[in-house]
């Protein structure tokens, strides 16, 4: 199968457009819908989300707190993982 | 009261401790996909091979495989706690378990957990499960024997502190018994000795558990034992694990013995675990890196040098053929890493040798050099004697033709093979095996018929218990035959041998001896 180049070119640059926007992609999850007062102060205490592109999720089993997803890494400050590990240590898992 | 006391404290301590937010960027990655105990995750892009990574619910995972845009992971613990979308953290660490003495007398799985319902373990330290065997400048040569108390072995195929000596045969031919009889024999020998269950019926390690426990060899014994019924990731685990904890008392200096009880079941468990993963089956179905898989494993038994702090592991790896097939994939990749083999062989088995070792396969590449002088001094003559009957035996159906000379080395093979038999559980010290070899090879059984033989060891052995206590104690403190040492044997050989009139040949046979026999 023979490709237009004009269209090959095309295509390349919104594949490359798309990997570099995910790679900034951030996803904030919060047991509420956050208003951007909200994302300004979380912005001032994690300077590298300023860049970033935000997409916001609601999760209501959070509780409380926030989850900050970018990759494959997470910071997790959520209500839900600090009882969590609560239970554990109750139970002796940890 | 004081528990009490001590609870108090500690809730006090951690009301006191101003719970502070940490922050931290864990890695993650979400299960996609579960296949019996193996799992594949997305996420985890900065995860090492081999590192573990942590479920919410506390299961623990292993990292073995990295794809380009997934890992794989094998559960350790229980799988079926794991859902899809679940997810998991990276850890940081490779899996390592507790070890300390007080595994010693114990049961415990591939993670060093307790099996035995006692108390719980205490460690001392975290041994990692994975560790490069010890290079070529922190070792020695095989130096010190390592007395298995089976007079076949320690005649014929001697084991050497350090060494890797195979045990392989069919099903039910008696392997087990022989690496078992090993360790019933260490006691006092200050030999720390593991026994790894991989893949074993759970009512046969129970069994093994119980006679370690009669012969009170389980004080110095650890038994780690990943059975038929536990999933094929720990049952992969067990030997590297059960090694660990050998490297453990090998660092203090001390020797330890390590019997993997089997390695073609762990083998099985290995390509189970590469063919859920989709790696490229080769020969038999089992993975390219099959060999490797048991190399890295038995490479870590080493004896070190005293300047390194010294101490050995000596390994006795089992391996199970089919129909005698020693040249089928995992038997002869485990014969070209081991210093040696023992070969049982169903035919002699049937046949009523007990053990059943098959003296013209068996073959141990270093044990010699570590072998004690006095059983040196008799095992030479014992390997000839039984090279020369192996050979002539073919003709031994037409004993009526042959020459003396050649009715000769049959007779004496013969009465050498009856030597050789020896029941299970039933070990002898060092000076028992040379004495009993040293009339057999000096030829003074010639005349006696087998059951003659059988009743002859018996009564030889008891009377040496009786009145030789003396000369057995000097045999095994100087592991060395002198002339006075002979003498006295041969009056013990003779004062046992059954009266004239039951062997009317007896006279003839004395007379004949004492000057020609080599």
């Amino acid at each position: 199968m023979k490709i237009n180049p004009a269209l090959k070119e095309e295509l390349k640059r919104y594949l490359r457009n798309r990997l570099q926007s995910s790679n900034k992609r951030v996803v904030i999850t919060s047991p509420y819908l956050m208003g951007d007062q909200d994302l300004r102060k979380i912005q001032e205490k994690f300077p590298f989300l300023r860049e970033a592109k935000i997409i916001t999720e609601v999760d209501k089993s959070l509780i409380g707190g926030f989850i900050i997803k970018f990759g494959s890494k997470m910071i997790d400050l959520s209500l839900r993982s600090e009882l969590q590990s609560l239970k554990q240590r109750i139970y002796g898992i940890t | 009261m004081a528990l009490l006391d001590q609870y108090i404290k500690e809730i006090e301590k951690e009301l006191t401790i101003k719970p502070k937010t940490k922050m931290s960027a864990d890695e993650i990655g979400e299960v996609i996909e579960i296949k019996d105990e193996v799992i594949t995750l997305s996420g985890l892009d900065n995860v090492a091979y081999g590192e573990l990574i942590r479920f919410d619910n506390g299961v623990w995972a292993m990292v073995i495989d990295m794809l380009p845009a997934e890992v794989g992971a094998i559960v350790l613990g229980d799988y079926l706690k794991i859902k899809s979308g679940d997810i998991a953290k990276a850890t940081g660490n490779t899996l390592s378990i507790p070890v300390s003495d007080d595994l010693l007398g114990r049961v415990v799985n591939p993670l060093a957990e307790p099996l035995d319902k006692a108390s719980k373990i205490k460690s001392v330290k975290m041994n990692p499960i994975e560790k490069v065997a010890p290079g070529v400048i922190y070792r020695k040569q095989v130096s010190e024997s390592l007395q298995t108390g089976i007079k076949s072995v320690d005649a014929l195929v001697a084991i050497g502190r350090g060494q890797r000596e195979l045990i392989i045969g069919d099903r039910g031919v008696g392997k087990t018994t022989i690496a078992l009889d090993t360790i019933l024999n260490q006691k006092g020998q200050n030999v720390v000795c593991i026994y790894c269950a991989i893949g074993q019926k759970n009512s046969k390690v129970a069994n093994t558990i119980e006679l370690l426990r009669t012969h009170e060899a389980l004080p110095y014994s650890i038994v780690v034992s990943a059975s038929a019924s536990d999933p094929a990731t720990m049952q992969y685990l067990a030997p590297y694990s059960a090694c660990a904890i050998a490297e453990y008392f090998m660092d203090k200096g001390q020797d330890v013995l390590i019997v993997y009880d089997d390695l073609s079941k762990h083998a099985w468990a290995y390509r189970q675990i590469s063919l859920i993963l989709r790696r490229p089956a080769g020969r038999e179905a089992y993975p390219g890196d099959v060999f490797y898989l048991h190399s890295r494993l038995l490479e870590r038994a080493a004896r070190r040098d005293e300047k390194y702090g010294g101490g050995s592991i000596t390994a006795l790896p089992i391996v199970e053929t089919l129909e005698g097939d020693v040249s089928a994939y995992i038997p002869t990749n485990i014969i070209s890493i081991t210093d040696g083999q023992i070969v049982l062989d169903g035919d002699l088995f049937n046949a009523g040798m007990r053990p059943a070792i098959n003296v013209g396969l068996s073959v141990s590449r270093v044990g010699g050099a570590a072998q004690a002088k006095a059983m040196k001094q008799v095992a030479g003559k014992l390997k000839l004697d039984l090279a020369q009957y192996r050979e002539l035996s073919a003709f031994s159906q037409f004993e009526s033709d042959l020459d003396p000379e050649t009715k000769k080395f049959l007779n004496r093979g013969a009465k050498i093979t009856q030597i050789l038999k020896q029941d299970k559980h039933n070990t002898y010290d060092l000076a028992s095996e040379v004495a009993i070899i040293w009339a057999a090879t000096k030829g003074y059984l010639d005349e006696l018929t087998i059951p003659q033989v059988e009743e002859f060891e018996k009564k030889y052995l008891e009377d040496l218990q009786l009145r030789g206590k003396s000369l057995l104690k000097r045999i095994n403190e100087k592991r060395i035959l002198e002339e006075k040492e002979e003498q006295e044997l041969k009056k013990f050989v003779t004062d046992n041998l059954p009266s004239p009139e039951v062997t009317s040949s007896i006279d003839q046979h004395e007379s004949s001896d004492s000057p020609k026999k080599n």
